[in-house]
Formats: structure tokens, C-alpha cells, sequence
């Protein structure tokens, strides 16, 4: 008995040397399906990226096949969402938007990401003057009002409205991201993992990137999915405000058709396409936090 | 170093500031393709080129961008703020008459918003997982979740279309006379409840969770078992000791926010037709309309230049402890 214990431990410390990737994922993963809201979330988020990705093939119509059959029919009649004005199936319509909302949330979120941990690690990384220069470029951003800035970029760029969105938006959007890395870096560079690679050559970069990046990704990838839903919301308010493609298949493009509609007998065009918004959002918030509680990362930002 | 010094120096940091958001925007506009004076001439086939040419040479367009910035910057120092390419009126005016309308939704929201959300996040911390914590952090996540012009639609549509309780658009009702001063009052109060309500409600999702987690955090300290275990009264315990640290975060919040509801103003002004700031700077923003624009921009970054110096003066009042390096 006694000697089996022994066998077992010397096997346990051989094993804790370091956890594999894959037991670390099992670990998220179990908290993370433990949390209802988080699974919930989860859930939804999936779902709107399964529909994204396979839209045209999941959408009975395509975005410009009118008339199918007589203009605002309301939803749940012979159409599951009812139809616009011009007679197109609101159904279709969002299975088609929510491609371009997940394709402007990615693609924002994986700029501000490059543009954030960049930045962050250099900061907390080497520190001095560097780090004052770039925290205080990063306080001016974090203070410009993006939307604004949105609006007029833009206008003034009209071609490739969605890309200049996705563009500006990632400029704009790292500098929180850049001050939750910086102060990474900052209290790791100093721990005993970091200065044991040093003393065995390690050279600088290798110890930025192999060595700390990966001990920050927990809270890397908590604040990332939270800022999809940002993006989300940038592009269906400059949409709605009239400004980017009025043709593309758009969330905000449908409420501001839907928006002349609403008092009178077309409540629902307008209608459905904030829900699909709420709910994505909704999704994107919840299994955020989720996985801030599976991760253990720290709740407040400063 | 004292505290004027520290504030002295908070507010030098403001000019280049400054100088770097007038900068980023003069320059993106006067590179974006099209200029105003194609704009301005539109399909007017009357206008020759040699006119063209002099049109762009009265508006200084046909200099180098950064004399252009330069001559735009002492125009500003002298109190010029130009004439609006397409008003036709000047600038100052058709600002000016903004401003107060965007200031008036702002200071409602920030205000109500702040008091909202400081007694429910107070009170959902004391009580952390009680029925009323879940009903409130429910609300902050639709609040945070919905997007606030989709929540303006909706209602316009409950509100002013199926009930007819309020009106759904502009700072007053044309075309009525009112016998009294408080009946115009009365008037213009129902046009702000429903976008102050909406971005009221926007806003406490985001500070009540703030508030809530701050709360939740100082009241696991040491000092706040130690004035209870001395047999503090529980409410003096909550309100003097507790809530004046867990407010620090929030109070910084708030001042570096200006842009953020400077934005969600933005689109509540465009969806009630609230002839403000944000509302014109949507009016604007298609049209190439440099003087306007520009007169914009000084305006926004020196509200939001001022929210950030009022966070750091009410930071340092707030924080004994705070150090100024």
C-alpha cells in the first residue's frame, strides 16, 4: 500500500513539471461548462457564427430577390419574419447581416489585438521613456470619440466603407487592450520564470514573446470578446446613420429601411434586426464573462 | 509636489493634446478625395473653370496642407471660426446654437445616470445574489447589450406611436402657442424623457457594474470589518466609509467619458431629430465642409480635454493617498 502511494506521487511530480496545453483547455473548459450563462452564451455565440459563415447557403432568398411574395407581409403569416416594403424576406436578410457584423467584429478585434499587444509589451516590457511616450499617446486615444471619427472617415473614404469601419475601428480600439498587456508585462517581467530564462541566455524577445506573451493571453482573449460586440454596434450605427453601402446586407442598412416603416404596417423590419443585435451582443457579453470567471482573470481593468 | 502643481501640469498636458486632434482631423479631411468647391458647384454648368480656380484660391484650398493647417490656427487664435461652405452663415453662429441642446441631453444623462447608478450598485453589492442584484444585473446586461438607436426606435414606436403619451421628435412642438412659460417648459420636458431615458439607460449599465464591483471589493477589506467589529452603525459603515473609496474608479469613469456619451449623443440626437452637436456633425460630415467641421472638432476635443481635467481634479480630491508624479 504504502509503496503504491509513493509510485503515484513520483509520477504526479513528474507530471506537474507542466501541464499540457490540452489539460489546461480541459480545466477552462469543465468551469466554463459550469457556468449556465457562460454555456448559454457560448451557444449563441456559435450559432451566429455557424449562420455567418454558411449564410447563403442557409438563406431561402438571396438579398435581392424581390417580391416573393406580396410586400410587408407580417411575420409568422406565409413568412417565418414577414417582408419589407420591396417585398424581400426579412429572414433572409438577417442570416445575410450577421456575416457582415461577425466579419467587421473579427476583423477589428484581430487589428486592435495586433496594435494593442504590440504596444503593450513593449511598454511593460522595456519600460522608461518608452512606456511614458506610448501610455500617453494611448490616454489620447482612449479619450477620441470613436464613432465620430468613424463617421467622418467614412464619409470622406467612400469606397470599401466596411474595411475603412474595420480599419479605424482597430486603430482606434487598442488602447485598454494595451494598458491590460503593459501591466502584464510589468509584474512578470520580474518573476522568477522570467529571470531563470534570462540567466540561461534567453535573449530579449524571445523572453517577450515565448516567455510572457503566452501567460497573458487569459486576460488577452477575455477583453477581445468583449470588444466584438463594440464593433458590432459601430457598424450597424454608422449603417443606420446612413453612411457606408446602402445596398450591403446589414443590420443597420435594415433599420434604416425598416426605420420609415415603423409607425405604420412594418413594425417588424426594423424590429428584428436590433434583436438579432441584442442577442448576439448578449452572447458575446455572456460567455465573456464565462470565460473570465473559467480563466480566473482579474476583474477590474486598472 | 502640491497639488496645484500636479493640476498645472495635468492641465500643459491638454495643448499638445489638443494640437494632435485638430491635427489628426484637418489632415484626414483635406486628404480624403473631393473637394468642397466640386461639391458646392455640384451639376451647375454655369461655373467655368477659371471660376473654379478662383472659387479654391479665395478658400486658401490650393495651398500645401500644413499652411493651410497654420493659416487655419491663426484664423482660430484671432477668433475666427470662418464662414460655412454650406450654410452660408457663420460658423460661430450656426455652432453656438448647438451647443447648449447637446450640453442639456449630456448633463441629464451624466447626472441621473450617476445618481441611478451609485444606488443600485450600492445596494445590489450590500445585498450581492438577492433577487434584486438579478433583476438589476439582468437590466445592465440588456442596457450594455442593445444598441441605443435600436432602443430610440422602439420608442418612438411604443411610446409616441402606439400610446401618443410623448412626441417623437425635436426640442419642442411647432406651431402651438403656449399661454404660459412653464406650459413651453412642460413642452420641451416630454421631448427630452424619451432620449434622455434611453441614453440614461445605457449609461447606468455601464456604471452599475462599475459602482457593484468596486462596492463588492472595498467591502471585503479589513478596515470595513474593523469599523463594524468597533459597532459602527451598518449604514454609516456602507455610506461614509465604504462607498467614498469604491466611488475612486467611478470618478474617473465619469470625467474620461465625455467622448463615449459624446458619441452615444451622437445617434440619439439623428434618431429624436435633436438639432445638436451630434446631430450636425452627421449633417456635416458628408459634405466636405472644412470650417464647420473643424469648428466641430475644437468643440468635441475641448469637451472631452475638460471631462478629463475635472476627473483629475475630482480624483485628487477624492484620493488623499493620490501621489502627483
Amino acid at each position: 500500500m504504502n509503496s503504491r502511494l509513493n509510485v503515484k506521487s513520483e509520477k504526479r511530480t513528474d507530471k506537474i513539471h507542466k501541464p499540457s496545453m490540452a489539460t489546461q483547455l480541459a480545466t477552462v473548459w469543465r468551469k466554463l461548462r459550469a457556468s449556465r450563462l457562460a454555456v448559454f452564451g457560448g451557444a449563441i455565440v456559435f450559432a451566429v457564427f455557424v449562420v455567418a459563415l454558411f449564410a447563403p447557403l442557409i438563406a431561402p432568398y438571396g438579398p435581392e430577390d424581390r417580391y416573393i411574395t406580396e410586400p410587408l407581409r407580417p411575420p409568422f403569416s406565409e413568412v417565418w419574419l414577414g417582408t419589407d416594403d420591396l417585398g424581400r424576406d426579412v429572414a433572409s436578410l438577417l442570416i445575410l447581416g450577421a456575416r457582415t457584423s461577425i466579419y467587421v467584429g473579427i476583423g477589428a478585434v484581430l487589428l486592435e489585438a495586433a496594435i494593442g499587444l504590440a504596444i503593450g509589451m513593449i511598454a511593460g516590457y522595456f519600460g522608461g521613456l518608452i512606456d511614458e511616450v506610448l501610455m500617453r499617446i494611448a490616454d489620447v486615444v482612449l479619450t477620441l470619440p470613436t464613432l465620430m471619427l468613424l463617421i467622418l472617415a467614412v464619409s470622406m473614404f467612400e469606397m470599401q466603407g466596411i474595411n475603412v469601419i474595420i480599419l479605424v475601428s482597430g486603430l482606434l480600439g487598442w488602447p485598454l487592450l494595451a494598458r491590460v498587456v503593459r501591466s502584464e508585462y510589468l509584474s512578470l517581467k520580474q518573476t522568477t520564470f522570467v529571470e531563470a530564462a534570462r540567466s540561461m541566455g534567453a535573449g530579449q524577445w524571445r523572453i517577450i514573446l515565448r516567455h510572457i506573451l503566452p501567460n497573458t493571453m487569459s486576460s488577452v482573449i477575455v477583453l477581445l470578446t468583449m470588444d466584438i460586440p463594440w464593433y458590432i454596434f459601430y457598424e450597424a450605427s454608422l449603417t443606420f446613420l446612413g453612411f457606408g453601402d446602402p445596398t450591403a446586407a446589414s443590420w443597420g442598412v435594415l433599420m434604416e429601411h425598416g426605420r420609415r416603416f415603423l409607425s405604420s404596417q412594418g413594425w417588424w423590419i426594423a424590429t428584428f434586426p436590433g434583436l438579432a443585435i441584442l442577442i448576439t451582443s448578449l452572447g458575446f457579453n455572456l460567455f465573456g464573462d464565462g470565460l473570465r470567471d473559467a480563466l480566473d482573470v482579474k476583474t477590474r481593468v486598472q | 509636489m502640491t497639488l496645484l502643481t500636479y493640476l498645472t501640469r495635468r492641465s500643459i498636458l491638454i495643448i499638445p493634446t489638443f494640437f494632435l486632434i485638430t491635427l489628426i482631423i484637418f489632415t484626414l479631411i483635406h486628404l480624403a478625395p473631393g473637394d468642397p468647391v466640386s461639391i458646392m458647384i455640384g451639376t451647375n454648368t454655369k461655373i467655368t473653370p477659371a471660376e473654379k480656380e478662383r472659387m479654391i484660391e479665395d478658400f486658401g484650398l490650393n495651398e500645401p496642407i500644413h499652411v493651410q493647417y497654420v493659416e487655419w490656427l491663426a484664423r482660430l487664435f484671432r477668433g475666427d471660426l470662418g464662414h460655412s461652405y454650406a450654410y452660408h452663415q457663420s460658423v460661430a453662429k450656426l455652432v453656438s446654437e448647438r451647443i447648449p441642446r447637446t450640453l442639456e441631453l449630456m448633463l441629464m444623462t451624466e447626472v441621473i445616470g450617476l445618481a441611478l447608478a451609485i444606488v443600485l450598485g450600492v445596494v445590489c453589492a450590500v445585498k450581492q445574489y438577492s433577487l434584486t442584484d438579478g433583476v438589476c444585473k439582468f437590466g445592465a446586461l440588456v442596457g450594455y447589450s442593445a444598441p441605443s438607436f435600436w432602443l430610440g426606435l422602439m420608442g418612438i414606436t411604443v411610446f409616441a406611436g402606439m400610446l401618443q403619451w410623448l412626441p417623437s421628435f425635436g426640442v419642442e412642438t411647432r406651431g402651438t402657442i403656449f399661454p404660459t412659460i412653464f406650459d413651453v417648459w412642460f413642452d420641451h420636458l416630454k421631448h427630452l424623457i424619451l432620449p434622455v431615458s434611453i441614453l440614461v439607460f445605457g449609461w447606468v449599465a455601464y456604471l452599475f457594474r462599475l459602482v457593484r464591483s468596486s462596492m463588492l471589493e472595498v467591502l471585503r477589506q479589513d478596515y470595513i470589518t474593523t469599523a463594524r467589529a468597533k459597532g459602527v452603525r451598518e449604514r454609516v459603515v456602507i455610506y461614509k466609509h465604504a462607498l467614498r473609496n469604491a466611488l475612486l474608479p467611478v470618478v474617473t469613469y465619469e470625467g474620461y467619458s465625455i467622448g463615449f456619451i459624446l458619441a452615444g449623443a451622437a445617434v440619439i440626437e439623428t434618431v429624436f431629430s435633436w438639432p445638436g452637436l451630434g446631430k450636425f456633425w452627421v449633417d456635416v460630415a458628408g459634405n466636405r465642409d472644412y470650417p464647420t467641421l473643424m469648428a466641430l472638432s475644437i468643440i468635441v476635443a475641448l469637451m472631452i480635454l475638460l471631462g478629463n481635467l475635472v476627473a483629475d481634479i475630482a480624483y485628487a480630491i477624492v484620493d488623499p493617498r493620490i501621489r502627483y508624479d
